[in-house]
Protein backbone atom coordinates (compact mmCIF):
# COMPACT_ATOMS: atom_id res chain seq x y z
CA UNK A 1 0.00 0.00 0.00
CA UNK A 2 1.22 3.52 -0.84
CA UNK A 3 0.28 6.70 1.00
CA UNK A 4 0.52 10.47 1.11
CA UNK A 5 0.03 12.23 4.45
CA UNK A 6 -0.22 15.98 4.79
CA UNK A 7 -1.74 18.77 6.82
CA UNK A 8 -3.86 21.57 5.41
CA UNK A 9 -5.47 24.31 7.55
CA UNK A 10 -4.66 22.21 10.61
CA UNK A 11 -6.35 19.06 9.33
CA UNK A 12 -4.19 15.93 9.13
CA UNK A 13 -5.10 13.87 6.07
CA UNK A 14 -3.75 10.60 4.74
CA UNK A 15 -4.53 9.03 1.41
CA UNK A 16 -3.81 5.35 0.99
CA UNK A 17 -3.84 3.55 -2.32
CA UNK A 18 -2.83 0.29 -3.90
CA UNK A 19 -1.32 2.23 -6.84
CA UNK A 20 1.56 4.70 -6.66
CA UNK A 21 0.27 6.54 -9.76
CA UNK A 22 -2.94 7.28 -7.91
CA UNK A 23 -1.01 8.76 -4.98
CA UNK A 24 0.94 10.96 -7.40
CA UNK A 25 -2.28 12.13 -9.03
CA UNK A 26 -4.16 12.90 -5.80
CA UNK A 27 -1.13 14.71 -4.46
CA UNK A 28 -1.29 17.07 -7.45
CA UNK A 29 -5.04 17.43 -7.00
CA UNK A 30 -4.61 18.30 -3.31
CA UNK A 31 -1.94 20.88 -4.07
CA UNK A 32 -4.11 22.64 -6.64
CA UNK A 33 -7.40 22.26 -4.78
CA UNK A 34 -6.06 23.47 -1.44
CA UNK A 35 -3.80 26.12 -2.97
CA UNK A 36 -0.53 24.62 -1.85
CA UNK A 37 0.57 25.19 1.71
CA UNK A 38 0.42 21.47 2.35
CA UNK A 39 2.79 20.21 5.00
CA UNK A 40 3.94 16.62 5.00
CA UNK A 41 3.15 14.84 8.27
CA UNK A 42 3.75 11.43 9.79
CA UNK A 43 1.04 9.05 8.57
CA UNK A 44 -0.16 8.27 12.10
CA UNK A 45 -0.85 11.98 12.73
CA UNK A 46 -3.66 12.03 10.20
CA UNK A 47 -7.23 12.13 11.51
CA UNK A 48 -8.98 11.82 8.16
CA UNK A 49 -8.07 8.78 6.10
CA UNK A 50 -9.00 8.41 2.46
CA UNK A 51 -8.42 5.11 0.70
CA UNK A 52 -8.46 4.78 -3.06
CA UNK A 53 -8.36 1.34 -4.59
CA UNK A 54 -8.09 0.45 -8.24
CA UNK A 55 -9.50 -2.98 -9.00
CA UNK A 56 -9.65 -3.86 -12.68
CA UNK A 57 -11.19 -0.72 -14.24
CA UNK A 58 -13.05 0.30 -11.08
CA UNK A 59 -11.93 3.11 -8.80
CA UNK A 60 -13.19 2.94 -5.23
CA UNK A 61 -13.12 5.72 -2.67
CA UNK A 62 -13.41 5.33 1.09
CA UNK A 63 -13.26 7.91 3.86
CA UNK A 64 -12.50 6.71 7.38
CA UNK A 65 -13.72 3.27 6.35
CA UNK A 66 -16.96 4.52 4.81
CA UNK A 67 -17.63 3.60 1.20
CA UNK A 68 -18.05 6.87 -0.73
CA UNK A 69 -17.80 6.12 -4.43
CA UNK A 70 -17.23 3.37 -6.95
CA UNK A 71 -16.95 4.08 -10.66
CA UNK A 72 -15.09 3.33 -13.85
CA UNK A 73 -15.10 7.01 -14.91
CA UNK A 74 -11.76 8.46 -13.72
CA UNK A 75 -12.63 12.10 -14.44
CA UNK A 76 -15.82 11.90 -12.39
CA UNK A 77 -14.00 9.98 -9.68
CA UNK A 78 -11.21 12.52 -9.22
CA UNK A 79 -13.65 15.46 -9.39
CA UNK A 80 -15.64 13.82 -6.64
CA UNK A 81 -12.52 13.06 -4.61
CA UNK A 82 -11.44 16.68 -4.90
CA UNK A 83 -14.80 17.94 -3.69
CA UNK A 84 -14.76 15.56 -0.70
CA UNK A 85 -11.20 16.54 0.14
CA UNK A 86 -12.12 20.23 0.24
CA UNK A 87 -15.18 19.49 2.34
CA UNK A 88 -13.14 17.57 4.89
CA UNK A 89 -10.64 20.40 5.21
CA UNK A 90 -13.46 22.94 5.40
CA UNK A 91 -15.30 20.94 8.04
CA UNK A 92 -12.38 20.28 10.37
CA UNK A 93 -10.06 23.27 9.80
CA UNK A 94 -8.44 24.35 13.03
CA UNK A 95 -9.71 27.64 14.50
CA UNK A 96 -11.27 28.67 11.19
CA UNK A 97 -14.80 28.61 9.85
CA UNK A 98 -15.29 27.89 6.17
CA UNK A 99 -18.47 29.31 4.69
CA UNK A 100 -19.55 28.40 1.17
CA UNK A 101 -19.44 31.85 -0.38
CA UNK A 102 -18.02 34.15 -2.99
CA UNK A 103 -15.73 36.77 -1.48
CA UNK A 104 -14.35 40.06 -2.70
CA UNK A 105 -12.45 42.93 -1.20
CA UNK A 106 -14.02 46.31 -1.88
CA UNK A 107 -11.99 49.34 -0.85
CA UNK A 108 -10.36 47.39 1.97
CA UNK A 109 -13.56 45.80 3.18
CA UNK A 110 -14.45 42.14 2.94
CA UNK A 111 -17.75 41.36 1.23
CA UNK A 112 -19.24 37.87 1.44
CA UNK A 113 -21.86 36.33 -0.85
CA UNK A 114 -22.88 33.04 0.80
CA UNK A 115 -25.00 30.81 -1.43
CA UNK A 116 -25.59 27.31 -2.69
CA UNK A 117 -24.08 26.19 -5.95
CA UNK A 118 -25.86 27.38 -9.10
CA UNK A 119 -26.98 30.67 -7.54
CA UNK A 120 -24.60 32.76 -9.63
CA UNK A 121 -21.89 33.44 -7.03
CA UNK A 122 -19.03 33.17 -9.46
CA UNK A 123 -20.80 35.27 -12.08
CA UNK A 124 -21.35 38.03 -9.55
CA UNK A 125 -17.84 37.83 -8.12
CA UNK A 126 -16.32 37.89 -11.62
CA UNK A 127 -18.45 40.91 -12.58
CA UNK A 128 -17.35 42.77 -9.46
CA UNK A 129 -13.70 41.89 -10.08
CA UNK A 130 -14.06 43.33 -13.59
CA UNK A 131 -15.30 46.52 -11.90
CA UNK A 132 -12.32 46.82 -9.60
CA UNK A 133 -13.02 44.49 -6.69
CA UNK A 134 -10.15 42.44 -5.30
CA UNK A 135 -10.70 38.73 -5.77
CA UNK A 136 -10.70 36.59 -2.60
CA UNK A 137 -12.67 33.46 -3.47
CA UNK A 138 -15.52 32.04 -5.50
CA UNK A 139 -15.78 29.03 -3.25
CA UNK A 140 -15.11 29.62 0.44
CA UNK A 141 -15.02 32.49 2.88
CA UNK A 142 -12.41 31.47 5.42
CA UNK A 143 -13.20 33.28 8.64
CA UNK A 144 -10.99 33.51 11.70
CA UNK A 145 -11.97 34.18 15.29
CA UNK A 146 -11.43 37.92 14.87
CA UNK A 147 -14.00 38.01 12.11
CA UNK A 148 -11.43 38.49 9.36
CA UNK A 149 -11.88 36.82 5.99
CA UNK A 150 -8.80 35.18 4.49
CA UNK A 151 -8.12 34.74 0.79
CA UNK A 152 -8.81 31.41 -0.87
CA UNK A 153 -8.24 32.53 -4.43
CA UNK A 154 -8.69 29.42 -6.51
CA UNK A 155 -9.19 30.25 -10.15
CA UNK A 156 -12.76 31.32 -10.79
CA UNK A 157 -14.75 28.40 -12.06
CA UNK A 158 -16.86 30.11 -14.71
CA UNK A 159 -19.69 28.17 -16.27
CA UNK A 160 -20.37 28.28 -19.95
CA UNK A 161 -23.76 30.04 -20.23
CA UNK A 162 -24.66 27.80 -23.16
CA UNK A 163 -23.62 24.56 -21.46
CA UNK A 164 -24.62 24.63 -17.82
CA UNK A 165 -22.17 22.02 -16.60
CA UNK A 166 -19.20 23.05 -18.68
CA UNK A 167 -16.69 25.24 -16.83
CA UNK A 168 -13.42 26.97 -17.41
CA UNK A 169 -10.99 28.09 -14.75
CA UNK A 170 -10.11 31.75 -15.01
CA UNK A 171 -7.53 33.75 -13.05
CA UNK A 172 -8.66 37.07 -11.55
CA UNK A 173 -5.83 38.74 -13.44
CA UNK A 174 -7.36 37.80 -16.77
CA UNK A 175 -10.52 39.63 -15.68
CA UNK A 176 -8.40 42.70 -15.05
CA UNK A 177 -8.56 42.30 -11.29
CA UNK A 178 -6.19 41.82 -8.39
CA UNK A 179 -6.10 38.92 -5.99
CA UNK A 180 -6.27 39.58 -2.26
CA UNK A 181 -3.40 38.42 -0.12
CA UNK A 182 -4.22 39.82 3.32
CA UNK A 183 -7.13 39.10 5.67
CA UNK A 184 -9.88 41.73 5.63
CA UNK A 185 -12.52 42.73 8.15
CA UNK A 186 -15.95 41.70 6.88
CA UNK A 187 -18.21 44.69 6.42
CA UNK A 188 -21.10 43.12 4.52
CA UNK A 189 -22.64 39.71 4.04
CA UNK A 190 -24.98 39.70 1.07
CA UNK A 191 -27.39 36.79 0.75
CA UNK A 192 -28.39 36.94 -2.87
CA UNK A 193 -29.33 34.51 -5.57
CA UNK A 194 -30.02 34.87 -9.21
CA UNK A 195 -33.56 34.70 -10.53
CA UNK A 196 -34.38 35.67 -14.06
CA UNK A 197 -37.09 38.11 -12.97
CA UNK A 198 -35.39 39.01 -9.69
CA UNK A 199 -35.00 42.61 -8.62
CA UNK A 200 -32.23 43.91 -6.42
CA UNK A 201 -34.06 45.13 -3.30
CA UNK A 202 -31.77 44.47 -0.35
CA UNK A 203 -33.32 44.08 3.04
CA UNK A 204 -31.12 44.39 6.10
CA UNK A 205 -31.51 41.47 8.49
CA UNK A 206 -30.97 41.47 12.23
CA UNK A 207 -27.75 39.79 13.35
CA UNK A 208 -29.48 36.65 14.60
CA UNK A 209 -31.74 36.34 11.53
CA UNK A 210 -28.74 36.89 9.32
CA UNK A 211 -26.74 34.18 11.05
CA UNK A 212 -29.68 31.81 10.63
CA UNK A 213 -29.46 32.41 6.89
CA UNK A 214 -25.71 31.82 6.83
CA UNK A 215 -25.81 28.60 8.86
CA UNK A 216 -26.74 26.35 5.90
CA UNK A 217 -23.53 27.49 4.17
CA UNK A 218 -21.30 27.20 7.25
CA UNK A 219 -19.50 23.94 6.68
CA UNK A 220 -18.39 23.13 10.26
CA UNK A 221 -21.70 24.00 11.93
CA UNK A 222 -22.24 20.41 13.00
CA UNK A 223 -18.62 19.43 13.56
CA UNK A 224 -17.72 22.53 15.56
CA UNK A 225 -20.90 24.38 16.47
CA UNK A 226 -19.44 26.58 19.19
CA UNK A 227 -16.63 27.93 17.05
CA UNK A 228 -18.95 28.42 14.08
CA UNK A 229 -21.52 30.44 16.01
CA UNK A 230 -18.86 32.42 17.84
CA UNK A 231 -17.17 33.40 14.58
CA UNK A 232 -20.46 34.20 12.83
CA UNK A 233 -21.49 36.35 15.78
CA UNK A 234 -18.18 38.23 15.60
CA UNK A 235 -18.78 38.83 11.90
CA UNK A 236 -22.41 39.86 12.45
CA UNK A 237 -21.43 42.33 15.18
CA UNK A 238 -19.36 44.26 12.67
CA UNK A 239 -20.98 43.61 9.32
CA UNK A 240 -24.38 44.32 7.89
CA UNK A 241 -26.24 41.28 6.63
CA UNK A 242 -28.57 41.90 3.71
CA UNK A 243 -30.76 39.70 1.57
CA UNK A 244 -32.11 40.16 -1.92
CA UNK A 245 -32.87 38.38 -5.13
CA UNK A 246 -31.15 39.74 -8.19
CA UNK A 247 -31.65 39.51 -11.92
CA UNK A 248 -29.01 39.49 -14.61
CA UNK A 249 -25.75 40.90 -13.26
CA UNK A 250 -25.38 43.33 -16.15
CA UNK A 251 -28.60 45.06 -15.08
CA UNK A 252 -28.10 45.15 -11.31
CA UNK A 253 -24.33 45.51 -10.88
CA UNK A 254 -24.39 49.29 -10.54
CA UNK A 255 -27.03 49.03 -7.84
CA UNK A 256 -25.06 46.38 -5.98
CA UNK A 257 -21.90 48.48 -6.13
CA UNK A 258 -23.87 51.49 -4.93
CA UNK A 259 -25.08 49.40 -2.01
CA UNK A 260 -21.54 48.22 -1.17
CA UNK A 261 -20.33 51.81 -1.14
CA UNK A 262 -22.59 52.52 1.83
CA UNK A 263 -20.74 50.21 4.21
CA UNK B 1 -40.99 18.88 36.07
CA UNK B 2 -43.69 21.07 37.56
CA UNK B 3 -45.82 22.53 34.77
CA UNK B 4 -46.35 25.75 36.72
CA UNK B 5 -42.61 26.34 37.10
CA UNK B 6 -41.21 25.79 33.61
CA UNK B 7 -37.53 25.17 33.27
CA UNK B 8 -35.37 25.90 30.25
CA UNK B 9 -33.30 23.06 28.88
CA UNK B 10 -29.66 23.64 29.67
CA UNK B 11 -27.89 20.73 28.06
CA UNK B 12 -26.74 20.19 24.47
CA UNK B 13 -27.42 23.80 23.59
CA UNK B 14 -25.10 26.47 22.24
CA UNK B 15 -26.48 29.91 23.01
CA UNK B 16 -25.45 33.22 21.50
CA UNK B 17 -26.98 36.43 22.78
CA UNK B 18 -27.47 38.96 20.02
CA UNK B 19 -28.93 42.46 20.16
CA UNK B 20 -32.66 41.96 20.80
CA UNK B 21 -32.57 38.27 19.94
CA UNK B 22 -31.08 35.00 21.07
CA UNK B 23 -29.68 32.31 18.81
CA UNK B 24 -29.92 28.78 20.19
CA UNK B 25 -28.38 25.77 18.50
CA UNK B 26 -29.67 22.42 19.66
CA UNK B 27 -26.80 19.94 19.38
CA UNK B 28 -29.09 16.95 19.84
CA UNK B 29 -31.31 17.79 16.86
CA UNK B 30 -28.93 20.05 14.91
CA UNK B 31 -31.59 22.72 14.79
CA UNK B 32 -30.90 26.41 15.06
CA UNK B 33 -33.55 28.61 16.67
CA UNK B 34 -33.79 32.37 16.57
CA UNK B 35 -35.79 33.69 19.53
CA UNK B 36 -37.15 37.20 19.32
CA UNK B 37 -36.92 39.43 22.36
CA UNK B 38 -40.19 38.24 23.93
CA UNK B 39 -39.43 34.54 23.45
CA UNK B 40 -35.91 35.04 24.72
CA UNK B 41 -37.11 36.88 27.81
CA UNK B 42 -39.58 34.14 28.68
CA UNK B 43 -37.05 31.40 27.97
CA UNK B 44 -34.42 32.98 30.19
CA UNK B 45 -37.00 33.41 32.94
CA UNK B 46 -37.81 29.71 32.93
CA UNK B 47 -35.42 28.72 35.69
CA UNK B 48 -37.67 26.21 37.44
CA UNK B 49 -38.45 28.60 40.30
CA UNK B 50 -40.47 31.25 38.47
CA UNK B 51 -44.15 30.53 37.95
CA UNK B 52 -46.05 31.68 34.86
CA UNK B 53 -47.39 34.50 37.01
CA UNK B 54 -43.86 35.47 38.06
CA UNK B 55 -42.71 35.49 34.46
CA UNK B 56 -45.70 37.62 33.51
CA UNK B 57 -44.89 40.11 36.26
CA UNK B 58 -41.25 40.31 35.15
CA UNK B 59 -42.28 40.75 31.52
CA UNK B 60 -44.70 43.55 32.44
CA UNK B 61 -42.03 45.25 34.52
CA UNK B 62 -39.55 44.95 31.68
CA UNK B 63 -41.94 46.31 29.05
CA UNK B 64 -43.66 48.87 31.25
CA UNK B 65 -47.21 47.84 30.37
CA UNK B 66 -49.98 45.36 30.97
CA UNK B 67 -49.61 42.03 29.21
CA UNK B 68 -52.08 39.20 28.76
CA UNK B 69 -51.01 36.02 30.54
CA UNK B 70 -51.85 34.07 27.39
CA UNK B 71 -48.89 35.72 25.67
CA UNK B 72 -46.56 34.08 28.20
CA UNK B 73 -48.32 30.81 27.62
CA UNK B 74 -47.92 31.20 23.86
CA UNK B 75 -44.19 31.61 24.37
CA UNK B 76 -44.09 28.61 26.71
CA UNK B 77 -45.95 26.49 24.18
CA UNK B 78 -43.57 27.47 21.38
CA UNK B 79 -40.47 26.92 23.50
CA UNK B 80 -41.81 23.53 24.52
CA UNK B 81 -42.60 22.56 20.93
CA UNK B 82 -39.06 23.49 19.89
CA UNK B 83 -37.62 21.34 22.66
CA UNK B 84 -36.13 24.28 24.51
CA UNK B 85 -37.85 23.50 27.82
CA UNK B 86 -37.38 20.48 30.04
CA UNK B 87 -39.63 17.65 28.94
CA UNK B 88 -43.08 17.47 30.44
CA UNK B 89 -44.05 21.12 30.26
CA UNK B 90 -47.82 21.47 30.00
CA UNK B 91 -49.07 23.33 26.96
CA UNK B 92 -52.08 25.60 27.16
CA UNK B 93 -52.88 25.92 23.48
CA UNK B 94 -52.17 22.42 22.24
CA UNK B 95 -54.36 21.66 19.23
CA UNK B 96 -55.55 25.26 18.89
CA UNK B 97 -54.91 27.29 15.76
CA UNK B 98 -52.60 30.27 15.92
CA UNK B 99 -55.56 32.47 14.95
CA UNK B 100 -57.53 31.28 17.97
CA UNK B 101 -54.55 31.87 20.21
CA UNK B 102 -54.04 35.37 18.89
CA UNK B 103 -57.73 36.12 19.46
CA UNK B 104 -57.27 35.19 23.08
CA UNK B 105 -54.23 37.40 23.46
CA UNK B 106 -55.76 40.32 21.60
CA UNK B 107 -53.88 42.83 19.49
CA UNK B 108 -53.41 45.41 22.23
CA UNK B 109 -50.21 43.91 23.57
CA UNK B 110 -47.44 46.39 24.33
CA UNK B 111 -44.74 43.96 23.25
CA UNK B 112 -44.08 41.82 20.21
CA UNK B 113 -45.65 38.40 20.08
CA UNK B 114 -43.20 35.62 20.85
CA UNK B 115 -41.67 34.24 17.67
CA UNK B 116 -39.17 31.45 17.18
CA UNK B 117 -37.71 30.86 13.72
CA UNK B 118 -36.02 27.50 13.26
CA UNK B 119 -34.01 25.59 10.71
CA UNK B 120 -32.21 22.29 10.54
CA UNK B 121 -28.51 22.55 9.78
CA UNK B 122 -27.67 20.58 6.62
CA UNK B 123 -27.02 16.94 7.45
CA UNK B 124 -24.07 16.74 5.17
CA UNK B 125 -21.81 19.61 4.31
CA UNK B 126 -21.78 18.35 0.74
CA UNK B 127 -25.41 19.39 0.44
CA UNK B 128 -24.31 22.95 -0.06
CA UNK B 129 -21.18 22.28 -2.02
CA UNK B 130 -20.13 21.10 -5.42
CA UNK B 131 -22.38 18.95 -7.52
CA UNK B 132 -19.56 16.48 -8.20
CA UNK B 133 -20.71 12.87 -8.19
CA UNK B 134 -19.86 9.37 -9.29
CA UNK B 135 -23.32 7.89 -8.93
CA UNK B 136 -26.94 8.96 -8.50
CA UNK B 137 -26.66 8.22 -4.80
CA UNK B 138 -24.16 11.09 -4.48
CA UNK B 139 -26.81 13.50 -5.77
CA UNK B 140 -29.47 12.67 -3.21
CA UNK B 141 -30.36 15.67 -1.10
CA UNK B 142 -28.11 18.12 -2.90
CA UNK B 143 -30.38 21.10 -2.75
CA UNK B 144 -27.95 23.41 -4.48
CA UNK B 145 -27.66 21.35 -7.64
CA UNK B 146 -29.94 21.43 -10.63
CA UNK B 147 -31.24 17.98 -9.95
CA UNK B 148 -31.19 15.74 -6.95
CA UNK B 149 -31.36 12.49 -8.79
CA UNK B 150 -29.06 12.09 -11.77
CA UNK B 151 -25.30 11.96 -12.00
CA UNK B 152 -24.02 12.69 -15.50
CA UNK B 153 -20.69 10.91 -15.78
CA UNK B 154 -20.27 12.13 -19.34
CA UNK B 155 -19.47 15.64 -18.09
CA UNK B 156 -17.01 14.45 -15.47
CA UNK B 157 -19.63 13.64 -12.86
CA UNK B 158 -22.20 16.35 -12.13
CA UNK B 159 -25.67 16.04 -10.59
CA UNK B 160 -28.04 17.37 -13.23
CA UNK B 161 -31.41 16.77 -14.82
Amino acid sequence: MHFYAFESYGVGIRIDSNRKQIIDRVRRIAEVSLLGGLTDIEPDKATQIFKILKEKDQLKLYLNGEDLADTSFPKAFYNYFESRLRVIVAEYAKDLVFVHAGVIGWKGKGILFPADSFQGKTTLVAALVRRGATYYSDDYAILDQNGLVHPFPRKLSIRDPKREFSRSNVAAKSLGGLTGDVPLPVSAVILTRFRKDGNWKPKILSSARGIMQIIPQAIPVRANTELTLKVLKTVANRAIIAKSLRGDTKFCLDEIICFLEKF
Amino acid sequence: MNAIYPQARNTDLVVQDMPGEVLVYDLSSNKAHCLNETSAFVWKSCDGTNSIEDILTMLEKNSGGKIDENLVWLAIDQLSEKGLLQAGTTKRFEGKSRRDVLKKIGMASVIALPVIASLVAPRNALASLSCACTSNANCTGKTGCSSTTNCNLGVGGQCQP
